[in-house]
């Protein structure tokens, strides 16, 4: 398991153990973190998972793909730092890591 | 024109979507009248002008919808089309949410983009909505005091909260998709499985189960649990979910016990005391007598709604002396006075002559509660 908090616009937190292999953005989901929709499922198409990943994490995280960066044209308010959580898979390097939301992701 | 061509062309205007048409440098040079009805843009606002006007850019979102409509005009993605949604407003400044559809066709050397808009605002609010409720009803399950559980209709496991971790000593991870009967003790599976399949078919949509006798549970470590559960069935594609909320009923079982073994201690002392006692409220108001005090009293002498006394013990012929001695010192007892005094009874066995007592009994606060009356027969010297 490894801890991952979420960081809500408005500053609530949330934390949970995620199992390795899931994405960021499933996580979210069946831990009911709100603020990350996930309305493609995980396909990266749909800019509804939406989030920032803190430079020191940027490294661990990867960096988005082709695919990735173009759907983030859509994203609210994205910055160098945004990721789309569906992509990032949970591996025992993540343990620790704190996620920002954007203030929405429609 | 010919005539396919004319009506081919009014059917655009007429479509029932809104269609636009684009140049590649993204100027409108169609805006049909559902594109109007939509916008409320007027074919003579938009024609020759920028698609932008219609779908303006955000200094929030970096997207280029001019490129974006190319983007997908030359490779469709069915994915993409179905979740991205472009920004647009109306001309009374409304903003909308537009899903989109584009293709691409070429006249000779030119190139246009067809594109047609479908206003999914409401839609979109709809299920922002619905997701905040959902959120809302999932938050409150997750954090209630009930353990919260859902079977599927082959009896396999599809719900489960924090409070039925505690309860079964089962994950989350361990026990989605597990049978129903993981949670039930081997002896009581079958006649389980048939309160179950009653309840299935009947026509109650929700019920306390246990009327029938108290329902167990068997927790992950093999105890058996003393539960109480109430249960409803919904269901989806035709298919049955039924959900419990399930409580832990030992410790309360247990509480009832104590206070069940404490009463009967009670009661044996109370009731096999050779003294005859009354146990009377703050106002003198006969609650219980015990059974010594019973022998003494005529058979048919109802005890309820009466002060002490207004009981037979203290009739006297043509004389109410005695009742009025007794008054006196049931209110003394009020007042916080132990009273002893020796006086006689009327009783089923004829006059007793006794030591009697009113002992008033406080809470912690000092406030009077009780008073209890004993009368003890005089020991014959």
């Amino acid at each position: 398991m490894t801890k991952i908090t979420y960081v809500e616009f408005n500053g609530t937190e949330h934390e949970v153990d995620l199992t390795n292999g899931q994405t960021l953005m499933t996580g979210a989901v069946s831990h009911m973190v709100p603020g990350i929709e996930g309305d493609c499922g995980g396909l990266c198409a749909c800019a509804t998972c939406h989030v920032y990943i803190p430079e020191a994490w940027e490294a661990v995280c990867g960096t988005p793909g082709e695919l990735e960066r173009n759907i983030l044209d859509f994203a609210f308010d994205a910055k160098n730092s945004s990721r789309l959580s569906c992509q990032i898979e949970v591996t025992d390097e993540l343990e620790g890591l704190r996620v920002m939301m954007p203030e929405r992701q429609y | 024109m010919s005539f396919i061509e004319s009506y081919a062309a009014q059917l655009l205007i007429n479509l029932p979507d809104a269609l636009i048409i684009v140049v590649p440098s993204g100027e409108i040079v169609f805006f049909n009248d559902s594109a109007s009805k939509q916008s409320g843009f007027s074919n003579d606002d938009m024609l020759g002008k920028h698609i932008s006007q219609l779908l303006p850019e955000s200094n929030r979102r970096k997207v280029d919808v001019v490129s974006w409509l190319k983007r997908w005009a030359e490779e469709p993605n069915p994915e993409q089309l179905r979740y991205l949604s472009l920004r647009g407003v109306t001309k009374n400044g409304d903003e909308r949410r537009y899903q989109v559809r584009v293709s691409k066709f070429e006249d000779q050397s030119d190139v246009y983009f067809a594109v047609v808009l479908r206003d999914i605002t409401e839609e979109q609010e709809q299920t922002t909505r619905l997701r905040h409720d959902q959120l809302v009803t999932n938050r409150i399950i997750a954090i209630g005091e009930d353990a919260v559980l859902s079977i599927d209709s082959e009896e396999n496991i599809c719900l489960w909260n924090k409070k039925a971790e505690e309860l079964f000593g089962y994950t989350e991870n361990e026990i989605l998709g597990k049978k129903l009967n993981t949670l039930i003790p081997e002896r009581y599976r079958d006649t389980h499985a048939k309160d179950l399949q009653s309840f299935a078919t009947d026509k109650t949509p929700s019920k306390h189960m246990g009327k029938r006798g108290e329902i167990v549970g068997l927790h992950k470590s093999g105890a058996v649990l003393p539960l109480e559960a109430s249960i409803t069935k919904t269901y989806i594609d035709n298919k049955q979910i039924m959900s419990a909320q399930i409580r832990d009923i030992s410790e309360r079982k247990l509480a009832q016990q104590v206070l069940q073994d404490k009463e009967s201690r009670f009661r044996a002392i109370f009731d096999y005391a050779v003294s005859a006692i009354a146990l009377l409220d703050a106002t003198g108001l006969v609650l219980e007598i015990n059974s010594a005090a019973r022998e003494l009293l005529p058979l048919d002498e109802a005890i309820e709604d009466k002060r002490l006394w207004e009981l037979a013990w203290w009739d006297e012929a043509g004389s109410s002396e005695r009742m009025n001695v007794l008054k006196d010192n049931v209110a003394e007892a009020i007042q916080g006075l132990t009273v002893r005094t020796r006086t006689e009874l009327a009783t089923s066995r004829g006059t007793l002559e006794i030591d009697f007592s009113l002992i008033p009994v406080t809470d912690d606060k000092k406030q009077l509660i009780y008073i209890i009356a004993e009368a003890r027969k005089l020991i014959e010297p």
